[in-house]
Parts: C-alpha cells; sequence; structure tokens
C-alpha cells in the first residue's frame, strides 16, 4: 500500500514537470548551428586534405621517376660537352694536319660523309627505341668495337679516312652536335660509344693502334653517386583523434523506447575523449634523388596519448555484474572522476619524400609528405560499455596495423655545417581506423606537433 | 511526404520571421509534431538546416524543462541543452526510429546533464555521497497542488545530490541500481538519499502549497 502511495506521488510529479517547458534564448540555437556548422566544415577540411596529400604524393612518385631519368640525361649531357670542348681544341690541330697531307679538300667530303653516317646512326638507333635498354647498349658497344677492328685492319688510306671520320665526329659540327642529342635521347649509354670514338680518334693521330685495339669500349663518365646520409628524427606534439569523414558516429548507443515517458532500456554515455601528448623518435636514412628532392626512410617508436574521465577501479569481482567478471582493468563511469590516460605504444616505418621550396642553400625549406606504415604493439586503452556503464580494457578492438599519411614543412638549419638539423610542423593522419567496434570504433589517430631532424654527415 | 516537408518549412519560416504571434505558434508546433518524424530526421541527417531549426524548434522547450530540473540556473541548463542538441544532431544517425525521437533526445539530455554535473567544479562537489546505506522510508503521499515551474524551482532547491538522485528516479524511472551504477554509489546510498530528498520535497511542497494558499508566492 505504502509503495503505491508512494508510487502516485513519482507519477504526480512526473505528470507535472512533463508539462515544464521553458522557451531556451535565442543564443543557444545561434551556438548550436555555429558548432554543427563548425564540425562539418572540420570533417569537409580534413577530407580536403585527405585528398591533397594523396594527390601530391602521387604526382610526386611520378615526378621522381622521370626526374630520376631527365636529371642523369642532363648531367651526363653538360659532361660530354665539356669534354666534347676539351677535344674540339686538342683535334682541331689533327684535321690541319691530315688534310695537308693528302693535298685533297676530301675533309668537307668526310665531313658530309660522316654527317651522312651519323644520321644512318641516329635513325638506327630511333628505330630501336623499342628494343630493350641493355640490348642497344650492347649493339652500340659493338658498333664501336667493329669500327675499331676495321680501323685496325685496313690500309693508310683507310686509316686515315677512319682518323678523318673519328676526328670529324669528335670536332662535331652543328648538325652532328643534333643528332648526338637525338642519341643520347634515346639511350644514354650511346653518348658511351660516342666517347670511346674521340678516344679513339685521340689516340689515332699518336698512330698508338695497338693501344686503342687492346683498351675497347670503356666508361669515361663516372657517376656522381649520392650516398645515404643518416640521421635521428624527434617529434613532439598533440595526438588526437577524429571520426570517418563519412560517419559522425562514435559508439554504438542503443535506442530507448519511451512508455508513457518512462524510458524501457538505458545507456551510459562515456565521458568524451581529449587530445594528449605525443611524441616520435626514431632513426631515418635520407638519399638525394635530385637537386631538389630527397627521400627518406626510418623506423621509429611512436608514443600517442588520449584522456578520459573514469570512475574508481573495481578491483573486487563481487562488485561486477556476473558478464562482466572476465573483464580486464575495469573502471565504473561513475563519480570520483579521474582523468585516465590511454596510452598507444607504436613501431612505425616512415616513408616520405621532401621537395625544397625555395633556393636559398643556407637555409633550405621543404615540404614534405610520405606514408608511414605503424604496428600498435602496446595499449592501456579503455573500452566502454554503455549498458553497464563501465570502462575495460579489450585490446583485440584496435586494429594493430595501421597505415598512415604524413605531412609537413621543415627548414634546415646549419644547412651547411656538418650536422645539419630540420625543424618544422608535422601533421600525421591515419588512414586506417583505430578501431571497428567499441570506444574508438570508426576513429582515426591524428598527430600534429614540431618535427626535428638532426643528420650525421660524413666528413 | 513531400508535402508534409514544404508544410513544416512553410510554417518553420513564418515562425522564424516573427509573423505569427505566440498562440499561433504554439498551433503550428502542435501540427509540425504531428508531421512525419522519420521525414524529419531523414533531412537532419540530409543536414538541411532548415530541418534541424525545425527539429530544434519541436523539442527544445521541453527539453530545457528537463535540463532545468537537473540545474541550479538557468544559464547552466541552456549550456546543458546546447551541448545535448550539438549530440542529438552529430548522433541522429544512431536513431534507428524504433522509439520516440522524443524520448531519444531526453534520453540524451539527461546524460548531457549528468556529464555537465560530473564535469563543472560548481556540482561536482555537492555530487559526492556519504554512504549511509539506512534510509527512512516516507510513506507521505502530499497531493501536489504546484504548478510545473514551480515543482521544479522546489527540486532544483534539493542539494545536488539530492536533486539528481531524485530527478533520475522519480521523474526519468530508473531504478535504485541502475542510478548506483551511474553515480558510481551503492544501491543503499542511493535508496536512503532518494528518501532523504522525497523527505524534504514533501516537506517544501506542504509548505509551499500553504503560503500559496495564504497568498504569499515565491520558493524557500
Amino acid at each position: 500500500m505504502a509503495i503505491m502511495e508512494q508510487n502516485n506521488f513519482e507519477k504526480n510529479v512526473q505528470h507535472k514537470l512533463d508539462e515544464l517547458k521553458i522557451p531556451p534564448s535565442d543564443s543557444v540555437w545561434t551556438n548550436i548551428e555555429k558548432r554543427i556548422g563548425k564540425k562539418d566544415k572540420d570533417s569537409k577540411l580534413v577530407f580536403i586534405l585527405f585528398f591533397l596529400i594523396l594527390f601530391l604524393l602521387t604526382g610526386g612518385y611520378f615526378l621522381f621517376n622521370s626526374s630520376k631519368n631527365n636529371g642523369q640525361q642532363k648531367h651526363e649531357l653538360s659532361e660530354i660537352k665539356k669534354d666534347r670542348k676539351a677535344t674540339n681544341n686538342d683535334n682541331s690541330s689533327l684535321i690541319k694536319t691530315s688534310t695537308a697531307k693528302n693535298q685533297t679538300s676530301r675533309t668537307p667530303d668526310f665531313t658530309n660523309g660522316s654527317e651522312e653516317k651519323i644520321k644512318t646512326t641516329s635513325i638506327k638507333i630511333q628505330n630501336k627505341v623499342e628494343v630493350p635498354k641493355k640490348k642497344l647498349q650492347v649493339s652500340i658497344i659493338e658498333t664501336a668495337e667493329r669500327k675499331q677492328m676495321i680501323f685496325l685492319s685496313n690500309n693508310g688510306n683507310q686509316k686515315k679516312e677512319n682518323e678523318n671520320k673519328l676526328s670529324i665526329e669528335a670536332s662535331s659540327n652543328p648538325i652532328k652536335g643534333e643528332n648526338e642529342i637525338l642519341i643520347q635521347k634515346e639511350n644514354i649509354e650511346r653518348t658511351d660509344s660516342v666517347l670511346d670514338k674521340k678516344e679513339i680518334a685521340k689516340d689515332s693521330s699518336e698512330n698508338n693502334i695497338q693501344a686503342i685495339a687492346k683498351k675497347g669500349p670503356k666508361k669515361s663518365i663516372e657517376k656522381k653517386k649520392d650516398h645515404w646520409r643518416f640521421g635521428i628524427t624527434l617529434s613532439g606534439g598533440t595526438s588526437m583523434i577524429s571520426k570517418n569523414f563519412f560517419h559522425n558516429f562514435v559508439y554504438a548507443v542503443p535506442t530507448t523506447a519511451y512508455y508513457g515517458g518512462i524510458p524501457s532500456s538505458y545507456y551510459y554515455a562515456p565521458s568524451d575523449i581529449r587530445n594528449s601528448t605525443g611524441f616520435v623518435a626514431g632513426i631515418f636514412a635520407e638519399k638525394n634523388i635530385s637537386a631538389k628532392k630527397k627521400i627518406s626512410i626510418g623506423i621509429s617508436y611512436k608514443y600517442f596519448s588520449l584522456l578520459n574521465k573514469v570512475g574508481n577501479r573495481i578491483d573486487s569481482l563481487y562488485s561486477l555484474p556476473q558478464s562482466f567478471t572476465s573483464l580486464n582493468n575495469v573502471y565504473s563511469s561513475a563519480i570520483n572522476l579521474k582523468t585516465y590516460r590511454n596510452n598507444f605504444h607504436f613501431i612505425e616505418v616512415p616513408l616520405s619524400i621532401k621537395f625544397q621550396l625555395n633556393n636559398n642553400s643556407d637555409l633550405p625549406i621543404f615540404w614534405n609528405a610520405g606514408i608511414n606504415i605503424s604496428q600498435l604493439i602496446s595499449t592501456n586503452a579503455l573500452q566502454f560499455n554503455s549498458s553497464a556503464g563501465l570502462y575495460y580494457q579489450d585490446n583485440l578492438f584496435f586494429n594493430k596495423t595501421q597505415f598512415g599519411l604524413s605531412t609537413g614543412f621543415s627548414a634546415t638549419l646549419f644547412a651547411k655545417g656538418q650536422r645539419p638539423l630540420n625543424v618544422g610542423p608535422y601533421f600525421y593522419y591515419s588512414a586506417t581506423t583505430m578501431a571497428n567496434k567499441g570506444l574508438y570504433n570508426k576513429k582515426h589517430f591524428n598527430f600534429i606537433g614540431l618535427k626535428t631532424e638532426i643528420l650525421f654527415l660524413r666528413k | 511526404m513531400k508535402r508534409c516537408d514544404h508544410e513544416s518549412h512553410f510554417f518553420l519560416r513564418l515562425i522564424n520571421k516573427k509573423l505569427v504571434n505566440a498562440t499561433k505558434r504554439e498551433e503550428l508546433l502542435s501540427k509540425m509534431r504531428q508531421m512525419d518524424q522519420d521525414q524529419l530526421v531523414k533531412d537532419c541527417l540530409k543536414q538541411k538546416s532548415e530541418a534541424q531549426r525545425l527539429l530544434y524548434e519541436l523539442f527544445a522547450p521541453s527539453m530545457l524543462g528537463v535540463c532545468f530540473r537537473y540545474t541550479k540556473s538557468l544559464h547552466d541548463a541552456e549550456e546543458v541543452l546546447q551541448e545535448g542538441f550539438i549530440k542529438v544532431f552529430t548522433r541522429l544517425q544512431q536513431f534507428k526510429g524504433d522509439g520516440e525521437l522524443g524520448g531519444w533526445i531526453r534520453k540524451i539530455m539527461v546524460n548531457s546533464a549528468l556529464n555537465f554535473l560530473k564535469t563543472n567544479q560548481k556540482y561536482r562537489y555537492d555530487l559526492s555521497f556519504e554512504d549511509s546505506p539506512l534510509h527512512l522510508v516516507s510513506t507521505e503521499n502530499p497531493e501536489v497542488n504546484l504548478d510545473a515551474k514551480e515543482l521544479a524551482e522546489l527540486i532544483r532547491q534539493l542539494p545536488t545530490g539530492f536533486q539528481t538522485i531524485f530527478n533520475l528516479h522519480a521523474v526519468e524511472g530508473y531504478k535504485h541500481a541502475e542510478i548506483a551504477t551511474m553515480l558510481g554509489i551503492s544501491e543503499g546510498t542511493c535508496r536512503s538519499q532518494y528518501s532523504r530528498a522525497r523527505v524534504l520535497l514533501i516537506e517544501w511542497i506542504e509548505k509551499f502549497s500553504l503560503k500559496k494558499q495564504n497568498g504569499h508566492y515565491g520558493t524557500k
């Protein structure tokens, strides 16, 4: 009876309070509108940023591939030009001598002949574009060898002819230069054989035929090798989580059905997850891939943390509902709130490309973009059970392997010293979701901070 | 369905432009309430600002009433309402439509209020409970001759702990065991606190009713 009477009071109160309606002030909606709009804009911004990074990475990859070949070609062409200038000086006297000996004006004929021959060669090589590089290189080298053999086996006139041909080739009129460039474009190795011819010409002028025969083709240009340079990196900043671009929900909330104002099912909301400190420390190796581009790869330890509010730790199994007795590290979601730090430890392999943005060699500024593969090695992060209102640890929820995208800017201090220091802002976005269920369902890790790199250069 | 949508937007435009008086506004809102809520939810999910505003207009006054009961000032209640509605709009995808939309929003408001009390320094200290499993059982069942606002004002005069437990049990209908888990206290403490709150509130209701009869208005 007493309980019934008690319930009557509650029902009266409930009934009365259901009628309570207070119109809110206009500022409430204004604030809500702003916040909703901002969240929407934020997710759009992250979406755009993601595709921008993706686009730049793809662009960077193709740029890297094309610039690799172009860079080598340009470098070798400039070397050839230098050599040619030097050879021209030597051979100008040689041409004069051979013309005087023959008393015939064969030099122009030879010039024409050599033009034709060079043209033919260039056409031949152009026709051979489809042939794999190695084969082409071999055929050209073989041609050079054959020329030398012919040169050795023939009589004196032929010697002179060859001498002249080769010397004319070396002296290079404009047409020949063009053809040579054509050849260069088709295959870099072609330049080697051309240079060998120059050397043959030089040597023949000294009547050292035997030496030439023994010598054979060789590379006169040594590529300048860019060595890998090693360094250490340390980044500090804030680790945070963001929602998926396409989904706004964070965790599953059971729908509550109301009958007569009384809820028939209940859930508890977890506390908000707040950003906290994070850092990355590791070693890396860096290499120049062109004058203004660098590639770097490394291995790092990455620490991210997030904060949330939990209640007291429940140590006694008797305090827990039966279905939760098997759980580890259980906290209530109630008052006596304390801050809990969810730690995430990763091992990460970052691969990035740096593009120099300015021409200042004293203070080069780089933009870098990269991809990171990380492996979650341990975490104490808590999950949340909304029906019981309990926090508990379950690492099975997490995606252990994470693929991320990173970008940032850096300025190189002490660029000309032995310990260049790169400093600049750094942003990381994990493309992989943290988990596919639980409290971190569909959430992505972000990190924003300051990145420093120290390179150790050889003396 | 589309007709409903256009109609509701038309009403909302009238309300927003303040082309109607308060009575007419209430009438329009009640009409809108009868409209298809599924369509409203769908429009809100499409981020249509008019639909979001309509949803807010429909539920904000009653939800502010809920928030008002859990806090000590109207300003705080509005803060809770604001946070609650942001959660509503960002988690609307989770509303499956198998219950009442109003009930689902109310649930979020209650949880927002509890989070606010737990995190706000002003309330946090008051929300600590002494462990007192013994409790008085009041069998009094007074008639509540107060209007909703007056009753809510009296509930708000209770200490924060009492106020919260009373609201959760008497108004929202939570069981003591559930409240105990929510607040991290024992069930006995919850019962005890509730009984004390109930006794105190009944006493105040009686006093207030007397004052009201004698012509003295105002809360304690």
